[in-house]
């Protein structure tokens, strides 16, 4: 995945807010990146772009040599169906539908899925299969929702703050089950986060400022988020 | 079930209260239309066999005397198929257990059985026999109410002369689907006859030997539109033998009400149902916008997933086709058993060979279709709101609701003296702008409902008190064939408990403006008289002038007349004799389309002095006396009929009170549904959004009930500002659904008593309290610390 010159700028009333001001960046295959950045410095906004949930104003953003900006909403939804998997900060669980039925809202419309079980599974939650989100906890909503990520077998994940809702005990287990994906399946991740701490958990981190990547930090041997000191 | 459909059925599980409230009203709708259409289908479909297996006539013509031969040769006309002739007479009864004189209309039948035009049914016993003259069949409804048989024998005064008639059956005729007594709106079984006899016995007993008096006839295909012209060229012919009317099938009493009935049904069956319907698609706006923005985050992370807005349409969708769906279904089912009931009632009043309730799935499928389709309109800005927002947009928070001071805390002096409370439920009425609107429109839909309901049984009742307290005070007309002078009026004057008795003069004409035409009757009485009083629209008397008529205002419209033109006026009897008159002033009639003149102008007029054809009498009876009175009207020669106003009040209450107040209280009812659907909606939605604030006020302590009281307060100001809204609107409605049932034999003018815009907004208020019980069981139910430690 590549990112040419990207910007965003959003239009508030009169005013126009210049968000991304000229991103580049490679997203490259099995990776597993961090996107830090100060509150209200564009991840969130980046992150949508690469996701195909949102278009820049300006720039190219190709996937596998594709170009993504200029698809209709037709084309753009294909996209983002048959490719990205998406894990927010709040889970976003359907509140209506147990976690076997929320996985099964991906996998439904997905070319070659896993069964929504199996994914549960592989997130611990086996035994949870028909509980709804509000008898749930934090750390297992989120679970389900990683799981509803996953379970479509996508080849690049966007977790926007995964654990930003959740305690420690709960981060840990979050990371350390999308580091095992990443590994695992070999699943591309791209994830924001604003604990300094993470930066030991990726391959890189990209470190947004100003509406550009101010840096990139390379970690040649990631640490397991279990061996990472939190406090 | 894919995991959306799931979805889809727990958001309506979790909704059912407000789908089903939404569903409840479009049933409503939908159960008006269907019942409504498949009753008016009924009486088509028993109208139109019933029409044609009696041949029923095209037109009618009545006539002084006429030769069957001419009348006959009328048939080689181009655009007539077929010519009847017949005698007709206005007869008095006389039966055993009547204690009076009972009028019917006796028509002349074939002595062989005949298609003839205008044939009868026969219901019991047999047709005419060759042998026996003086044979009479009788209407079936009006055998039934006087316990009259084949093989009895009833009395009749036919040309002054009593005679004994031998009842061979029973029968019903097409041409009396509705059959009142002239002067009278009511079809009360039993108070007014309908006879046939033999055409040799009709001859011999009137001295009719080769004539006729009444001509009916068939059109050919091509002319039926032009029936009208038609019936004028006959009439042109006829008229050395003296037309005293010439009447085409739209126009002929029974036909014209069974018209006007079924005309009234297929208006209400459209308009009616409208009103819920509109209802319904607004309150389920209010409802899926709510949904769309309780979903927001749920549908940006579907469409991130990658939904695309087709598939999410569909979903949402769902939920207006479900509830349409259970709206027509249930609706299918109150229309099918609102038309049995309807088709039921109708039964009673229209005599047919048969009259019954039938299943029509045509009208069904398109009440579902009606349903579906308000359902989806009401959905599809929720809808609309759901393709629009973009997924990126929906995860970040929602924007704060408004905030800011509303207009009304610009009058300082007064915002500042509510309390907190007050304070909180107009603000909020106000910052949602949409919803208060579409509450109140609802509020004043369903009132206007409540005020129709009342209005329509107001307006029956004050033209029942009109008509008997103020035009007519008389207790009897007796009205005569044949003109009397001034000493049979003296003979009336002595008849036994006669308190007053006036005389009138009817002389039925032909009034004429340029090319317009109508027949009528005008009717002289005296100035000052005591017993018949001309009205205006309210009801006020308005003094007979002088010299000159008084004119129904509708049959004024019709000649296209103004106070003071000249009318030209043509008596349909004597030596017809055209004059031109002045009409001096409009007046109102309830029944019939009344012209007034002074009764010495008339007479002088005429060239006559004196003459009558008409008595009105105020009598105080004791029984002795009253049966010694109808004894003496029984011996008096000429009587053409006997109006008993005591008896016509009694049934015209007895007709309005069973249709009337009946449908009224299913009125009220149904608008109840309006505001207890509606009500509940915005009150439901309400307490789910504002669960947060209404947990921070049980956490400061306030007890359930408080936090109850503020949404009664807030159903209140809107419901009771709209119930005021909707009383004009509701008034408005009367008069135009009086304006629409009126016809040229009776109008009824809207009334609405004092009181009940009072009952209306009382109705308001307990459908408030009663929606509030659900209100208070709801918020039992909330669980406060859940609310409080929600996330957005
Ligand atoms: N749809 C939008 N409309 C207007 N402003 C937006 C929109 N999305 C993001 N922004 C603004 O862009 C900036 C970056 O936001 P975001 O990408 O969410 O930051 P973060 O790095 O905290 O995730 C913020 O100032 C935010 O207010
Ligand atoms: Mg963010």
């Amino acid at each position: 995945m590549q990112l040419k010159d990207v910007h965003r700028t959003f239009t508030v009333g009169e005013v126009k807010v210049h968000v991304l001001r000229g991103i580049n960046l490679e997203i490259l295959a099995r990776e597993l990146l961090i996107i830090k950045g100060e509150s209200g410095s564009g991840k969130s906004t980046l992150l949508n772009l690469i996701g195909g949930i949102d278009q820049p104003s300006q720039g190219f953003i190709s996937f596998n040599n594709r170009d993504l900006t200029g698809l209709d909403e037709q084309e753009i939804t294909r996209f983002r169906r048959d490719h990205i998997g998406f894990v927010f900060q709040f889970y976003n669980l359907v509140p209506t539908l147990t976690a076997l039925e929320n996985v099964a809202t991906a996998t439904e419309i997905a070319a070659r899925p896993m069964e929504p079980a199996a994914a549960l599974e592989l997130v611990g939650l086996a035994d949870r299969l028909h509980h709804f989100p509000s008898q749930l906890s934090g750390g297992e909503q989120q679970r389900v929702a990683v799981a509803r990520a996953l379970a479509k077998r996508p080849e690049l994940m966007l977790c926007d703050e995964p654990t930003g809702a959740l305690d420690q005990e709960n981060t840990i287990m979050i990371l350390e089950l999308l580091q095992k994906i990443n590994r695992e399946t070999g699943t591309t991740i791209v994830m924001i986060t604003h604990a300094p701490a993470m930066a030991q958990l990726a391959n890189r981190t990209a470190i947004i400022a100003d509406g550009v990547i101010a840096e990139i930090i390379t970690t040649a041997d990631p640490l397991p988020a279990g061996a990472v000191d939190w406090s | 079930m894919n995991a959306l459909n799931r979805k889809l059925v727990r958001d309506i599980r979790h909704n059912l209260v407000l789908l089903l409230a939404v569903s409840a009203i479009i049933a409503v709708g939908i159960g008006c239309f269907v019942g409504m259409l498949s009753t008016a289908r009924n009486l088509e479909y028993a109208r139109s066999s019933y029409y044609s297996s009696c041949r029923l006539a095209d037109f009618w013509l009545d006539l002084k005397k006429a030769p069957v031969q001419e009348v006959r040769r009328l048939a080689a006309i181009p655009g007539i198929s077929e010519i009847r002739e017949r005698i007709q007479f206005q007869v008095m009864l006389d039966l055993p257990g009547a204690e009076k004189p009972i009028g019917a209309t006796l028509l002349s039948l074939p002595d062989q059985p005949a298609p003839v035009i205008n044939n009868i049914i026969l219901r019991q016993g047999t047709y005419f026999s060759p042998g026996r003259a003086n044979e009479v069949i009788v209407s079936d409804k009006f055998a039934q109410a006087r316990r009259i048989r084949p093989g009895d024998t009833i009395m009749a005064v036919l040309n002054n002369r009593r005679r004994e008639l031998v009842v061979t059956g029973t029968a019903i005729s097409a041409e009396f689907v509705y059959l009142a007594s002239p002067g009278s709106m009511v079809d009360e079984p039993g108070s007014y006859g309908l006879l046939f006899i033999k055409r040799s016995f009709a001859e011999d007993s009137f001295g009719f030997h080769s004539g006729c008096n009444s001509v009916v006839g068939l059109l050919a295909p091509g002319a039926r539109a032009e029936s009208k012209v038609m019936v004028e060229a006959l009439a042109a012919r006829l008229k050395p033998h003296g037309v005293f009317s010439g009447i085409p099938r739209q126009e002929q009493f029974s036909p014209m009400v069974l018209d006007g009935e079924m005309k009234q049904l297929l208006n209400t069956a459209v308009i009616f149902p409208l009103f819920f319907l509109i209802v319904a698609a607004l309150v389920l706006n209010v409802l899926m916008i709510r949904l769309a923005e309780q979903q927001r985050t749920v549908i940006g992370t579907l469409k991130a997933i990658g939904y695309d807005n087709r598939e999410l349409m569909h979903h949402f969708l769902r939920f207006a086709a479900v509830t349409g769906l259970v709206g027509g279904l249930l609706g299918c089912l109150f229309g099918y058993l609102l038309g049995d009931a309807m088709t039921r009632m109708y039964v009673r009043y229209f005599t047919f060979p048969q009259l019954t309730s039938q299943l029509y799935p045509d009208l069904q499928l398109t009440g579902i279709a009606i349903a579906l389709l308000f359902a989806i309109l009401g959905t599809i800005r929720g809808v609309r709101r759901i393709m629009a927002l973009e997924p990126a947009e929906a995860m970040r928070q929602a924007p704060p609701p408004l905030g800011g001071a509303v207009f009304l805390e610009r009058f300082q002096g007064w915002w500042t003296g509510l309390d907190a409370q007050w304070q909180m439920i107009l603000r909020g009425l106000l910052r949602n702008k949409g919803r208060t609107a579409i509450a109140m429109f609802s509020a004043a839909l369903g009132s206007s409902i409540v005020v129709l309901a009342f209005g329509f049984v107001d307006s029956m009742d004050q033209m029942v008190r009109l008509q008997f307290e103020r035009v007519l005070r008389s207790d009897y007309h007796l009205s005569f064939h044949d003109e009397l002078s001034s000493s049979g009026l003296d003979a009336v004057r002595r008849l036994p408990g006669v308190n007053r008795a006036e005389p009138v003069l009817n002389l039925a004409c032909t009034f004429r403006r340029n090319n317009r035409l109508k027949r009528g009757v005008i009717m002289a009485i005296h100035r000052g008289s005591s017993l018949t009083t001309p009205v205006d629209d309210q009801g006020r008397p308005i003094g007979l002038p002088a010299t000159g008529l008084l004119m129904t205002t509708r049959l004024m419209e019709q000649l296209q007349l103004r106070p003071g033109e000249l009318v030209e006026v043509v008596p349909v009897k004597g030596e017809q004799l055209s004059r031109r008159l002045p009409v001096i002033q409009s007046m109102e009639s309830m029944l019939g389309l009344v012209v007034y003149a002074d009764f010495h102008w008339l007479n002088r007029v005429l060239g006559t002095e004196g003459v009558l054809n008409e008595v009105r009498i105020l009598a105080s009876h004791t029984p002795a006396q009253r049966q010694g009175f109808m004894t003496a009207i029984r011996a008096m020669p000429g009587l053409e009929s006997l109006t008993d106003l005591g008896e016509q009040r009694q049934a015209l209450n007895k007709q309005l009170n069973g249709a009337m107040r009946f449908s009224a209280v299913i009125m009220i009812l149904l608008a109840g549904v309006i505001f207890f659907g509606a009500i509940l909606n915005s009150t439901l939605i309400a307490i789910a959004e504002r669960q947060r604030e209404m947990a921070t006020f049980r956490a400061m302590g306030y007890f359930s009930h408080e936090v109850a009281r503020i949404f009664l307060r807030e159903n209140l100001v809107n419901n009771l500002s709209g119930t005021l809204a909707g009383l004009p609107l509701g008034y408005w409605l009367l008069k135009a659904s009086m304006q629409a049932f009126s016809t040229d034999a009776y109008s009824f003018p809207a009334h609405l008593a004092p009181m009940s815009p009072l009952y209306t907004l009382g109705l308001a208020f307990l459908f408030v309290l009663l929606s509030q019980i659900v209100v208070i069981r709801t918020l039992g139910r909330q669980n406060w610390l859940e609310a409080l430690s929600l996330k957005e």
